[in-house]
């Protein structure tokens, strides 16, 4: 795959605090990459030194297999769309899409045809003549990304744009970035603080915490196969249990044992995670079939539509998380049930 | 909408106690009396054609002016050098600077204009004139240059700048294009605020002005007399509707930008 970016051993400090520490990564050509991760993580200085408002204190930066980390940012061939979208207020439509072009100087009837095919591609024809503040957020959102697409950058840069929209709108939104994504065939680097967006949209992730990277992978690999706790706990919750592992048999204080596969890292008798997703896990009052069963009480029970979510105690104290898709009054456990819930090995996922 | 009966007492009352003075003066300029008011004695042009007709008067007319523009557009400027540091950078002695902004407006004007009297003429030895007069007003105005344009760079939101050298702009072209005309009510509310502060004076002028005369001093001089009165008011009655034309130039251009706008149309 050709790179479009990469980062080696990017740091930066502002005064003494390390924003990012030491991160390296690289994003191919055309791909939709996202920084994950919680706010104070250095995911937006990460994306500000791709887009060079901020200068890396060590490490460099290249694009499109140029050296970049001193280049100014109207000199690089990015774009980057801002957190509150940055429209300019006193310009329309028409002059926010075509502020880059006429500052490069391309011929009117160029610049005119660019910005039709713009408000084309994100539904908005007819809106050259209309001033920011009489757009809706979402018409603003659109605005925005084209204003930046227009350029044709090589690459894309997201900065958490779909924050300030209500759930219905983001969710639409999310479908439309996508679209507009394959369609332009541009490289995507996109912040988010919000897994779901990230798990829908990206070819693959980087889960940022305090200035590092944490772990690299496709949407998939990062939900079902977390490298550490922290990873397991911030994207889609997990159930998580401490033992000490040998030959595929992890032993948990107070509840016994639990097969497992061993994973790639495992070797003989140490102490392991295993991680297991509050979907992955059944609940009944009888359980066949499942290499794990254990017996539990539902303390909680929350019917939330299409899916139902409780809360069980295992012998052991500790409480789970198990999520089922809703099927029914008869059906549903309420809290004191006695229940067993279980799993299979393979639907689990160990770490060190 | 039902507004209470209270506060439209109030803009009338408010909209009376602006206008009513200045009305007044306009009105018995054209009193064909000595006294500066009632009784009626018939409508008369002979104040308004004295004054046209004294080339004194027209001098002392154009001086203001030239002043007060240069006034307003220096001090403009020089309040857009303080204001972007000011409100911008953080650096040693950014309070002291502010306080110091200040101290123009708490000093009498007689004093700041005894004070440059004795640096400009006595120990620079400069010949009092419109410019010395010029000098004079500046000091005056910064700070209400400085401030109105800090108010108006508080509320800038620097994003709109690294969105303009995102898309390839330079330094110089981001303030031209986005920047300045996003201060720009600002600079109008400032330019209005320091010529008016220029016309108005005539504390300062005496003491800088030299022989040169603005409008203020050479009303002072007129009223000396009590046959100088009505001419006084036709000339003072020519500088209000002026200034009433440059406010309106000025500020309806400046508040404009920020009347509500048409509310947006269904979300999605």
């Amino acid at each position: 795959m050709k790179i479009d970016v990469e980062l080696k051993n990017v740091t930066k400090k502002f005064g003494d605090v390390v924003a990012v520490d030491d991160v390296s990564l690289w994003v191919g050509k055309c791909e939709f990459f996202s920084l994950l991760g919680p706010s104070g993580c250095g995911k937006t200085t990460t994306l500000r030194m791709i887009s060079g408002f901020e200068k890396p204190t060590e490490g460099e930066v290249y694009i499109g297999g140029e050296l970049m980390t001193d280049v100014p940012p109207f000199k690089r061939p990015t774009n980057l769309i801002f957190q509150n979208l940055a429209l300019f207020p006193h310009l329309n439509v028409y002059d926010n899409i075509s502020f880059g072009l006429k500052i490069k100087k391309l011929p009117k009837d160029e610049i005119q045809r660019k910005v039709k095919e713009m408000l084309n591609l994100v539904r908005l024809s007819g809106y050259e003549k209309r001033k920011i503040k009489q757009l809706s957020g979402g018409e603003q959102q659109r605005i925005a990304i084209v204003r930046a697409l227009v350029n044709e950058p090589t690459v894309l840069l997201l900065d958490e744009p779909l924050g300030p929209l209500d759930l219905k709108l983001r969710e639409e939104m999310v479908v439309e970035l996508k679209r507009i994504q394959r369609e332009v065939g541009t490289t995507f680097i996109y912040v988010t603080h919000d897994q779901g967006e990230a798990l829908t949209m990206s070819d693959r992730i980087a889960v940022m915490k305090d200035g590092r990277v944490l772990q690299i992978g496709t949407p998939m690999k990062i939900y079902e196969q977390p490298k550490s706790r922290f990873i397991a706990d911030f994207i889609g919750r997990s159930n998580l249990f401490e033992g000490s592992c040998a030959d595929g048999v992890v032993e948990v204080d107070g509840l016994g044992r639990i097969i497992a596969e061993p994973g790639p890292q495992t070797s003989d008798k140490h102490s392991v995670l295993i991680c297991a997703k509050p979907e992955k896990i059944s609940i009944g009052r009888k359980l066949k079939g499942l290499d794990n069963i254990f017996d539990g009480e539902v303390k909680e029970t929350y019917y939330q539509g299409r899916v139902t979510t409780y809360r069980v105690l295992l012998e052991n104290g500790s409480l789970i998380t198990v999520v089922v898709l809703s099927s029914g009054a008869k059906d549903i456990f309420k809290p004191g049930a006695k229940v067993k819930v279980g799993w299979n090995k393979r639907d689990v996922n160990m770490m060190m | 909408m039902r507004r209470g009966k209270g506060i439209t007492i109030y803009f009338y009352l408010f909209m009376l106690v602006i206008f009513l003075p200045l009305l007044l003066l306009l009105v018995f300029s054209f009193n064909d009396s000595f006294s500066a008011g009632f009784p009626w004695r018939g409508f008369t042009l002979r104040w308004w054609e004295t004054f046209f007709a004294d080339p004194v008067a027209l001098t002392t007319v154009k001086n203001s002016f030239v002043v007060a523009v240069t006034v307003a557009v220096v001090a403009t400027l020089m309040g857009l050098g303080v204001a972007f540091p000011l409100v911008r950078r953080v650096f040693r002695g950014q309070n002291v600077l502010l306080s110091a902004l200040l101290v123009p407006i708490a000093v009498p004007y007689l004093l700041i204009g005894i004070s440059l009297f004795s640096l400009l003429r006595v120990e620079l030895g400069l010949e009092l004139s419109l410019f010395t007069l010029a000098i004079g007003h500046i000091l005056v105005a910064l700070p209400y240059s400085s401030l109105v344009l800090m108010a108006r760079l508080i509320g800038f939101d620097r994003s709109l700048e690294e969105a303009a050298q995102d898309l390839g702009a330079t330094g110089f072209t981001t303030f031209r294009k986005i920047t300045f005309p996003l201060i720009k009510p600002g600079i109008y509310v400032s330019m209005f605020l320091t010529f008016t502060v220029s016309l108005e004076d005539a504390v300062i002028a005496t003491f800088l002005g030299g022989s040169d005369q603005t409008v203020p001093m050479f009303v002072f001089g007129r009223l000396r007399r009590w046959e100088g009165l009505p001419m006084a008011m036709a000339l003072s009655s020519f500088m209000v509707l002026i200034a009433l034309v440059f406010a309106c130039l000025f500020l309806i251009r400046a508040v404009r930008p920020r009347l509500p706008a048409p509310p947006p149309r269904g979300r999605g």
